[in-house]
C-alpha cells in the first residue's frame, strides 16, 4: 500500500479525479486529495502533505488553475506548486494527461501563458516544462 | 518520469494502473525488523467483495484462550481466491506479529524444506534440533511469547500438513485447500463473488464504466475470482474492453479460458482444475464420469437422487465409451456416493443438498472443453437420456410436477428440441400453468422436428398440434383456431380423416372457434364431429361423451340454454353408467348440468343440484379442491339468485 497524493485542477476535472480516488482506494492504497485551493493556509496544507506522501499522480487537462496572490513570487497555481513540491521531495510522479477539451470554457487553451502548462509539446517533456513556463510567469 | 496520455476514463485508470505499478516496483524490498521471520506473498492488489470474511477469519484466529494455536481452513473452488485471502489477512496483521510465513504446500517435499528455511531464520537448529526442522520450528513457536502466523498454502488435505501443523503456542494457522473436509469450527468456505461485486470488481480493475457489459461478463464467469481477475489482465493488456472480451468469450471460450496473465494467480482457468481432472480419471474413474454428466447439465442444482437410479435398458441407449462408468454410478449407490465424495475433495461439487449438488459454470465448461469431441458427445448424449428416463410418464398429473421442476433446467440444457423428452417438458409448462412457456417450447420442437423428419411427418404434426393448444390457453384463442384450422387440412391428407389425431384437432378447431367468439360455429362443428366420433370410437368412448358435454356447452352459450341443459340431461346417466357415480368427470357433468339448468331459468333447481353435489365434491376431490370451491362459488351464486339470504356459506 502507498500513500498517493492527487493533484489536478478542480473545475474541469471532478469525474478524472472521482474515478481516481475510487481506483486507488479500491486498490487500498491510502489516497491524499489536494484541497479546494481557496486560501493560502489551505495551499500550505497543501504543500505539506505533497511532501509525506509516497507517490505523486497528476491529472492534467487544459486549465493551468488558481494562483494564489500572496508568497508565490512565479504566479504559479496551486497545482503546479504541488507538482514542484513533490519534484523538490524526491517523491516519484506519475502524469495522466488528459488529450480531450470535453468543455472549452473550462481550459486555459485561449491563454497563451497558461496553455505552456497544459500544451502537447509540455507533455512530452513535463519536466523541462515546468521550467519553461516558470520562466515565462516571471517574464 | 513518463506521462501518460488518456481520452477516456479507462484511459486514465490503466495510466494510474501501470504508472502505480512501475513506481512501486522500483521501491526497494520493505525492511524486516531484526529478529523478525516474514515470508509472504505480496498482498493481493485487487480484492473485492471479502470484508465479511476477513472479518469472520479475524473472529476464529483471535483471542487467546489458552488452547494452543488457532486455525482456519479456507476452502473452496480452484480459483475462488483463497489465498488471496489468506494473504490480505496476514499483511493486515502484519503488526501483531513476530512471525509471518507461508508455506507452498503441494509438494511435501518443497513444505520440509520450508520449514527447513524457517527454522533456520528463527535460528532454531542450534537451539532444539539440527535433524529435524519440523520440531525445531515448533519448538520455537511453542516458546515464543510473541505472536505468530503461519499460512500453508493450497494443503491437498488434512493428512498432507497434519505433521507440519505446530501444536502449541501463540499462534495463528491459516490453510488454504480445495478440500473441505476439516474437523469441525474450522473451515471456512470462500465463495464465488455475486454477480453486483463481481461486476464491480471488473469496473474497477479495467477502468470501463460499461455496468451493463461488466454485469453481463460477471454472469458469464459466475463470479469466479481466477476468471476475473484473468479477464481483467487479459483487457488490459490488449487494450480491449469488456464489451469486446465478452463477445469473444462467447465466441471462443476455451481459448479465452487459457490467455490472460492473472495477477496473484499461478494459473489461469483451463489450467487450475486441469491437475484435479488428471488425478480423478486416475484414481477415481467414476468421479470422473460424474464430473462429465453434471458439465452437460445446466448450473442449477442437479437432482443426482433423481438422475441415478436403475435404468433397466439404458445402456443400450449410451456410447461404449460411456457405458460402463454410467451403469456403475447409477446402480450402485455407493459408487455414487464415492464419486461425490472424489469431487467434493476438490471442492468440484457443492456439498449435497436434498439429493442434488451443483457445479460452477467454468467447472462445467472447462470439462467439456478438455474432452474429444467424440466423447463429449458420447457424454451429451448419456445426460439427455439420463434426463429423459427420470421424467414422470404423466406431466398432466400435478403429483409429477415437483419433480419436473427439478429436471426442467437440465432437461434444457441437455435434451435435443426434437426429442420427445423436450414435449414432455413443454406439456409439463402447459399443464402446470405456464402457458406462454410452453408454447414457446413448442415451437421450437416443431420447428426441429420438421428440419429433422420434415414439415408432415406424424411426429411434426403431432408438435404443432400441441402448439396450437399452448397458443390458446396463452390467450390467443383466434391464432389457436387458424393454426388447427392449417393443421387439420394436413392431417386429414396425412393421416387421414378419421385418425383419431385428426378428430382431436377438429374438437379442438370447435373449441377454439368457440373462445374466439364464434359459439354457434363452434357447436355446428361439435354437431358435424360427433357422429364420426361415435362411429370411430363408439358411443360410450369416454372422447366420446366429452364431445357431447362439449356440444351442450357452446349450444348453451350460442343461446339455447334449455337446449344445453336437455343435452346434458341426457348425458349424465351415461356419464355415471360409464365412469362411475362419484368419478371427478360425472360430478363435472352435474355441475355443468346445474349451470345449465340456472340459466335456463331456474335457480332454485340449479340450487338444489349444486347443494347435492357439493358433499360429495368435498368428500371425494376434498375441501379446497378448485372443483370443490367452483361448486361452492356457483352453489352460493344461484342460491342468491333464487332468493336466499345466506346461501351456500359454510
Amino acid at each position: 500500500m502507498a500513500t498517493v497524493y492527487v493533484s489536478s485542477t478542480i473545475a474541469d476535472l471532478k469525474r478524472e479525479r472521482r474515478a481516481v480516488m475510487d481506483w486507488l482506494r479500491a486498490a487500498r492504497h491510502q489516497a491524499v486529495d489536494s484541497y479546494l485551493p481557496d486560501s493560502d493556509t489551505v495551499r500550505d496544507s497543501c504543500l505539506d502533505d505533497v511532501g509525506t506522501c509516497d507517490l505523486y499522480v497528476l491529472i492534467l487537462g487544459h486549465r493551468y488553475g488558481f494562483r494564489p496572490a500572496d508568497d508565490n513570487p512565479g504566479g504559479l497555481s496551486i497545482t503546479h506548486l504541488e507538482f514542484r513540491r513533490a519534484g523538490l521531495c524526491g517523491i516519484p510522479r506519475i502524469a495522466l494527461l488528459r488529450t480531450s477539451i470535453p468543455d472549452v470554457s473550462l481550459s486555459d487553451i485561449a491563454d497563451p501563458e497558461k496553455a505552456a502548462w497544459c500544451s502537447r509539446s509540455g507533455r512530452r517533456l513535463p519536466a523541462r516544462c515546468v521550467r519553461r513556463s516558470l520562466a515565462m510567469t516571471k517574464a | 518520469m513518463r506521462p501518460a496520455e488518456f481520452g477516456d476514463d479507462k484511459g486514465l485508470i490503466q495510466g494510474l494502473s501501470t504508472g502505480i505499478q512501475g513506481e512501486l516496483d522500483k521501491r526497494p524490498a520493505p525492511h524486516i525488523a531484526a529478529g523478525r521471520a516474514l515470508r509472504l506473498a505480496p498482498r493481493p492488489v485487487f480484492l473485492a467483495g471479502r470484508e465479511g470474511l476477513l472479518a469472520e477469519v479475524d473472529a476464529r484466529l483471535t483471542g487467546d484462550d489458552g488452547a494452543g494455536p488457532r486455525m482456519v481452513a479456507l476452502c473452496g473452488l480452484g480459483g475462488a481466491g483463497k489465498t488471496s485471502v489468506a494473504l490480505e489477512y496476514a499483511h493486515r496483521h502484519l503488526g501483531e506479529v513476530e512471525v509471518a510465513w507461508q508455506f507452498a504446500c503441494e509438494d511435501p517435499a518443497v513444505l520440509a524444506a520450508g520449514l527447513g528455511e524457517l527454522a533456520a531464520q528463527l535460528g532454531a537448529r542450534e537451539l532444539v534440533d539440527a535433524r529435524d526442522p519440523v520440531a525445531s520450528v515448533h519448538g520455537v513457536l511453542a516458546a515464543l511469547a510473541a505472536e505468530w502466523l503461519l499460512v500453508f498454502d493450497n494443503a491437498a488435505d488434512r493428512a498432507s500438513v497434519q505433521a507440519f501443523l505446530p501444536p502449541a503456542g501463540r499462534g495463528r494457522v491459516l490453510v488454504t485447500s480445495r478440500d473441505p473436509f476439516w474437523p469441525p469450527g474450522q473451515v471456512l468456505d470462500v465463495p464465488v463473488l455475486d454477480r453486483e461485486v463481481a461486476a464491480g470488481f471488473l469496473g474497477t480493475r479495467t477502468g470501463d464504466a460499461d455496468r451493463t457489459a461488466a454485469l453481463e461478463l460477471a454472469g458469464e464467469l459466475d463470479g469466479l475470482p481466477l476468471a476475473l481477475e484473468q479477464a481483467a489482465a487479459y483487457i488490459g493488456a490488449t487494450g480491449n474492453n469488456l464489451t469486446g472480451y465478452l463477445g469473444s468469450f462467447r465466441r471462443r471460450r476455451p481459448e479465452m479460458l487459457a490467455r490472460g496473465e492473472p495477477t496473484g494467480y499461478d494459473s489461469t482457468v483451463a489450467a487450475a482444475w486441469s491437475l484435479a481432472f488428471g488425478r480423478l480419471e486416475q484414481s477415481a474413474p467414476g468421479a470422473a464420469g460424474l464430473l462429465r454428466l453434471l458439465a452437460c447439465c445446466a448450473p442449477e442444482a442437479v437432482p443426482l437422487r433423481l438422475l441415478l437410479q436403475p435404468r433397466p435398458g439404458l445402456a443400450d441407449r449410451v456410447g461404449p465409451q460411456v457405458a460402463p462408468v454410467l451403469v456403475l454410478l447409477l446402480e450402485d449407490e455407493l459408487a455414487a456416493a464415492d464419486a461425490v465424495a472424489a469431487l467434493r475433495r476438490y471442492s468440484l461439487v457443492s456439498p449435497p443438498a436434498d439429493g442434488a449438488v451443483s457445479v460452477h459454470r467454468l467447472v462445467q465448461a472447462v470439462t467439456l472443453d478438455q474432452m474429444p469431441d467424440q466423447l463429449a458427445a458420447a457424454w451429451r448424449q448419456a445426460a439427455a437420456v439420463v434426463i429423459q428416463a427420470a421424467m414422470p410418464d404423466d406431466p398432466a398429473q400435478p403429483g409429477t410436477w415437483p419433480v419436473y421442476a427439478l429436471l426442467l433446467p437440465h432437461a434444457q440444457a441437455a435434451l435435443a428440441a426434437d426429442s420427445s423428452g423436450m414435449a414432455q417438458i413443454a406439456s409439463y409448462l402447459g399443464y402446470s400453468g405456464s402457458y406462454a412457456a410452453a408454447r414457446d417450447l413448442c415451437q421450437s420442437v416443431v420447428e426441429a422436428r420438421a428440419r429433422a423428419s420434415g414439415p408432415e411427418h406424424p411426429d411434426t404434426l403431432s408438435a404443432h398440434a400441441n402448439l396450437a393448444y399452448w397458443t390458446g390457453l396463452a390467450g390467443d384463442a383466434a391464432g389457436a383456431r387458424d393454426q388447427y384450422a392449417a393443421l387439420l387440412r394436413v392431417e386429414e391428407r396425412v393421416l387421414g380423416p378419421e385418425d383419431p389425431e385428426t378428430l382431436a384437432s377438429r374438437a379442438n378447431l370447435a373449441r377454439f372457434t368457440g373462445r374466439a367468439g364464434d359459439a354457434a360455429g363452434a357447436r355446428d362443428q361439435l354437431a358435424a364431429l360427433l357422429p364420426v366420433r361415435e362411429r370411430v370410437r363408439g358411443p360410450e368412448h369416454p372422447e366420446t361423451l366429452t364431445d357431447r358435454a362439449n356440444l351442450a356447452y357452446w349450444t348453451g352459450r350460442a343461446g339455447d340454454e334449455a337446449g344445453a341443459r336437455d343435452q346434458l340431461a341426457a348425458l349424465l346417466p351415461v356419464r355415471e353408467r360409464v365412469s362411475g357415480p362419484e368419478h371427478p368427470d360425472t360430478l363435472t357433468a352435474r355441475g355443468h348440468l346445474a349451470s345449465w339448468t340456472g340459466r335456463a331459468g331456474d335457480a332454485a333447481g340449479a340450487r338444489d343440484q349444486l347443494a347435492a353435489l357439493l358433499p360429495v365434491r368435498e368428500r371425494v376431490s376434498g375441501p379446497e379442491h378448485p372443483a370443490t370451491l367452483i361448486t361452492r362459488a356457483n352453489l352460493t351464486h344461484w342460491s342468491r339468485r333464487a332468493g336466499d339470504v345466506q346461501p351456500g356459506v359454510k
